[in-house]
């Protein structure tokens, strides 16, 4: 048995107060909830209060395919002291994942802040079993820094997570 | 009368923040922590009086044999907002230069890690130091925290990029344990 992957159409542009359906979508979507720090029965108002109201230390990035939203990408910029940083969390609709979705908003992601905010240390957190997730990170240089035991709750269970950073000097 | 100072641990009055603003804002206060020179005494106030949510204030005051009152010391713990990281809190801990490392720092961090162990049931308690910290970090290894994490270029001190350590405390097992769900694992 093969797996027919489709190389996709993908545009990323800055994310819209108008995403905010197709954004919600993307929660609900596949295993996305267990993957991330998202809750189940989310409420659908407070996604759109979100992004009706960005807090002002946020870039948020979307993928597009064929005029819906299908993966989303957020940057937490740091202050003062630690202004070199960002960090950085994603999550791909359950339909589209495999398919150079997460790479092309990757892509977007790194060039924005190296090449245009100065930014030398990318941060993340991402649970130690999310090999696919894992081995995107790699593959734009994220290293493994350290186990974060117990770090989130998740169906039941506290799982561990990686933090993993990509630094340029 | 005694002739040795007494520490007392206690909850923040409202004018602390004259006693501890200079602490924070001190060069021993910016090596170890992560605030900038030249900040407004009035956002530290702020900061202080009005934490965001979740956020306890423990100050550590020493009586002198004088009879004198000394604030010199606080500890932040700020427990994690998202929901599904609600069992972790972060602690920061400054001290005056007279006191870094040695008995008041730890007799804070004891009660501290007491709020969290005995009063709010954390499982996971946080500290980020800089990376060459290493009185700081013998100090929390004996009250079981373990260092998980080397976070390269973690932040800026005195003219230079410094890396940090990433340091994690698991509530013992000895602690009293919150009632079990049912269906646990």
């Amino acid at each position: 048995m093969t797996r027919k992957v489709t190389r996709l159409d993908i545009l990323v542009r800055g994310i819209e107060a108008d995403d905010w359906e197709d954004v919600a979508a993307i929660r609900e979507s596949g295993n996305v909830v267990f993957h991330t720090l998202q809750l189940p029965y989310f409420s659908r108002d407070k996604i759109r209060d979100r992004l009706e109201n960005p807090p002002a230390d946020m870039v948020g990035l979307v993928a597009v395919v064929g005029g819906i939203v299908v993966g989303q990408l957020g940057l937490h910029l740091y202050a003062g002291r630690r202004a070199h940083t960002a960090a950085l969390g994603m999550m791909v609709h359950g339909d589209y994942q495999h398919r150079g979705v997460g790479t092309a908003l990757m892509e977007a992601a790194v060039e924005l802040t190296e090449r245009w905010m100065g930014i030398t240390r990318l941060e993340l957190e991402v649970y130690t079993d999310n090999a696919p997730a894992i081995a995107l990170y790699k593959k734009f240089g994220f290293e493994v820094e350290g186990t974060l035991r117990e770090y989130a709750l998740r169906d039941g269970q506290y799982v561990d997570s990686y933090l993993m950073a990509r630094v340029r000097q | 009368m005694t002739d040795f100072p007494t520490l007392t641990l206690r909850g923040l009055r409202a004018d602390d923040w004259m006693a501890l603003q200079p602490i924070v804002a001190s060069e021993t206060g910016l090596h170890d922590a992560l605030d900038v020179p030249y900040a407004s005494e009035e956002a530290f106030r702020e900061r202080l009086t009005n934490p965001p949510a979740g956020t306890h204030t423990l100050v550590a005051e020493l009586m002198l044999p004088s009879g004198r009152e000394r604030v010199v010391g606080l500890a932040w713990l700020r427990v994690m907002v998202a929901p599904r990281r609600r069992h972790t809190a972060t602690l920061q801990i400054v001290v005056h230069a007279d006191y870094r490392a040695g008995e008041i720092e730890e007799a804070i961090l004891r009660a501290a890690l007491d709020l969290t162990d005995n009063w709010l049931a954390l499982r996971r308690v946080e500290m980020r130091l800089f990376a060459d910290d290493n009185a700081r970090a013998e100090m929390l290894a004996r009250h079981g925290f373990v260092q998980e994490a080397v976070m390269r270029r973690y932040a800026v001190r005195a003219g230079e990029v410094v890396d940090g350590w990433l340091l994690a405390r698991l509530r013992p097992v000895g602690a009293q344990a919150p009632a079990a769900g049912k269906g646990g694992a």
